[in-house]
């Protein structure tokens, strides 16, 4: 069986590194799926088998493309799309 | 008195959620144990086996995906002096019938039935079924309008039939537009913990493989003698799958055969999305537990399992019940609920999202070869605890109809907008 500490007045004093323990426990979870999430590297979609040769990965900037030809995100999309993609496929 | 009626509630709940627990890691291990034999054993092996095959394509406002899959279908591999295809517009009020349409003209084996107003758009179930009168296939596969199937996906999901007993079959779905945000790459891990793991492991353990409404289908005769779709639930897939091993079937399910599928991209879709499967999910319980129960078509462990997946939309509600429940048993000094409370945080992993869990989302994520999507796993917490309102509305809607016996289903249908296309190469 496991005893669990009452809470009482005297936890207060405890508080500090409780919140401390919280929070660094939600950054570590959460941390890596926000840097994911912002600058996705592994957002699919992937050509899981062999026989799927018409699916590949399109960058998001190129994706969500709106614009003049001369327009900074236009040119931005067109030179990162003409970068080869190393990914593994 | 209170205090032990609190205790045997929440005891009775951990001790349900621990079977969960347990069952989804026995899914994981099974399918860890397998992965060198399924990479071995490609799902076509025996070409010679080509059953005329009917495509059931079910569409309602569909017009910024149907031509897709409909130009995809006419690329199938599959012979086609043995294919027909039905594309029901059910009552759609864009251009989804005239793009069916045209394709129909130019590809013999097209069929287009177009649906009136006053009996269309009341739900995929009646769609299908009118669908299904004009199928002459031994086979019939369904698609939904918004997805996207290998070339060779319907001699790998036929091939599923080689074996007798196979009255079903279901290929595996994958999210293809994965990027576009937070909503869509949630979903795809729920997909890859549900097909690349749960229901292969299902699958390898002979338990209940399920039907999951597309990318699958049936032996025509088997399907007509079921009756065909049941529009009374929202869950006919669900439906389907249960009179299937009911009937003495078996559902095979095919993991190499892969679909891809426009992924709802936001909340509030999602919430429409799964409120529709929760709610046809516990009226699938109702209707038909006691059958399984008492079934000589199916043995124990299907038994159980069968128990389990048709309970498995009431476990954000369990879960979230036993926490509550056992929050004020602990400063009871209840010591045995002191105990088994520590269990419930674990428990709680096993009812992420859709029948997805951390671990079989984390082991499906790593066997599918990806990287950097294992580190979204803990945001699985978000769609979990969405669900739990969406589960408890569901389950308050089930009740009320039982108690009042009147039955109202409304089928909110999820509409596509293309987006996915973008994701599709030349």
């Amino acid at each position: 069986m496991v005893d669990l500490m009452p809470i009482t007045i005297n936890i207060i004093p405890l508080l500090p590194a409780l919140i401390t323990t919280v929070v660094v426990t939600l950054i570590l979870l959460f941390l890596p799926a926000a840097i994911e999430l912002k600058k996705p590297k592994d957002a699919g979609p992937r050509q899981i088998t062999t026989n799927m040769p018409h699916l590949w990965p399109v960058h998001m900037s190129a994706v969500e493309l709106e614009g003049k030809p001369g327009d900074y995100a236009v040119a931005t999309a067109v030179f990162l799309s003409a970068i080869p993609n190393i990914e593994k496929v | 008195m209170i205090e032990e009626i609190l205790g045997f509630c929440f005891l009775a709940l951990t001790v349900v959620m621990l079977t969960y627990l347990v069952r989804h890691y026995i899914f994981t291990l099974s399918v860890l144990r397998n992965v060198n034999r399924t990479k071995k054993a490609p799902s076509v092996q025996n070409v010679e086996f080509e059953p005329s095959v009917s495509i059931l394509i079910p569409a309602h406002n569909e017009e910024y995906v149907i031509g897709r899959l409909l130009q995809r279908l006419t690329e199938l591999t599959y012979p086609q002096n043995k294919l027909q295809m039905v594309i029901v517009d059910d009552a759609s009020s864009d251009r989804t019938g005239k793009i069916a349409d045209e394709y129909s003209k130019s590809y013999p084996f097209m069929q287009v039935v177009h649906r009136a107003k006053k009996l269309g758009a009341q739900g995929k179930a009646s769609a299908m079924n009118d669908g299904f009168k004009l199928v002459n296939g031994e086979i019939v596969l369904c698609f939904d309008a918004d997805y996207y199937p290998q070339k060779n996906i319907v001699e790998k999901l036929t091939a599923g039939f080689n074996n007798p007993k196979v009255g079903a079959v279901q290929g595996r779905v994958v999210v293809l537009n994965e990027p576009q945000n937070m909503v869509t790459r949630l979903v795809a891990l729920e997909r890859i913990g549900g097909y690349r793991v749960d229901q292969e492991a299902r699958d390898n353990l002979g338990l209940i493989a399920q039907f999951g409404g597309t990318v699958g289908g049936f032996r025509t005769s088997l399907l007509r003698s079921l009756g065909g779709w049941d529009e009374s639930v929202l869950a006919e897939d669900t439906d389907l799958t249960f009179k299937v091993y009911l009937a003495g079937y078996k559902i095979r399910y095919i993991v190499d055969a892969e679909c891809y599928e426009e992924a709802v991209d936001n909340w509030k879709a999602y919430r429409r999305q799964r409120f529709r499967w929760a709610k046809g999910h516990m009226q699938c319980f109702f209707k038909h537990s006691l059958n399984v129960l008492k079934s000589k078509n199916l043995n124990v462990k299907e038994k159980i399992d069968g128990l389990l997946l048709l309970n498995v939309y009431f476990m954000p509600i369990f879960a979230i019940a036993s926490l509550i429940v056992g929050l004020p048993l602990i400063f009871y000094g209840v010591a045995l609920v002191n105990t088994f409370w520590l269990w419930v945080p674990i428990c709680l992993y096993s009812f992420v999202g859709n029948f997805a869990p951390f671990f079989e989302v984390g082991v499906g994520v790593h066997l599918d070869g990806r990287t950097r999507t294992q580190w979204l796993i803990p945001l699985l917490i978000v769609t979990f605890l969405y669900n739990f309102p969406i589960c408890a509305r569901a389950l308050l809607e089930v009740a009320f109809s039982k108690l009042t016996g009147r039955s109202k289903n409304v089928w909110l249908k999820t509409s596509h907008s293309g987006n996915g296309n973008h994701y599709i190469g030349s």
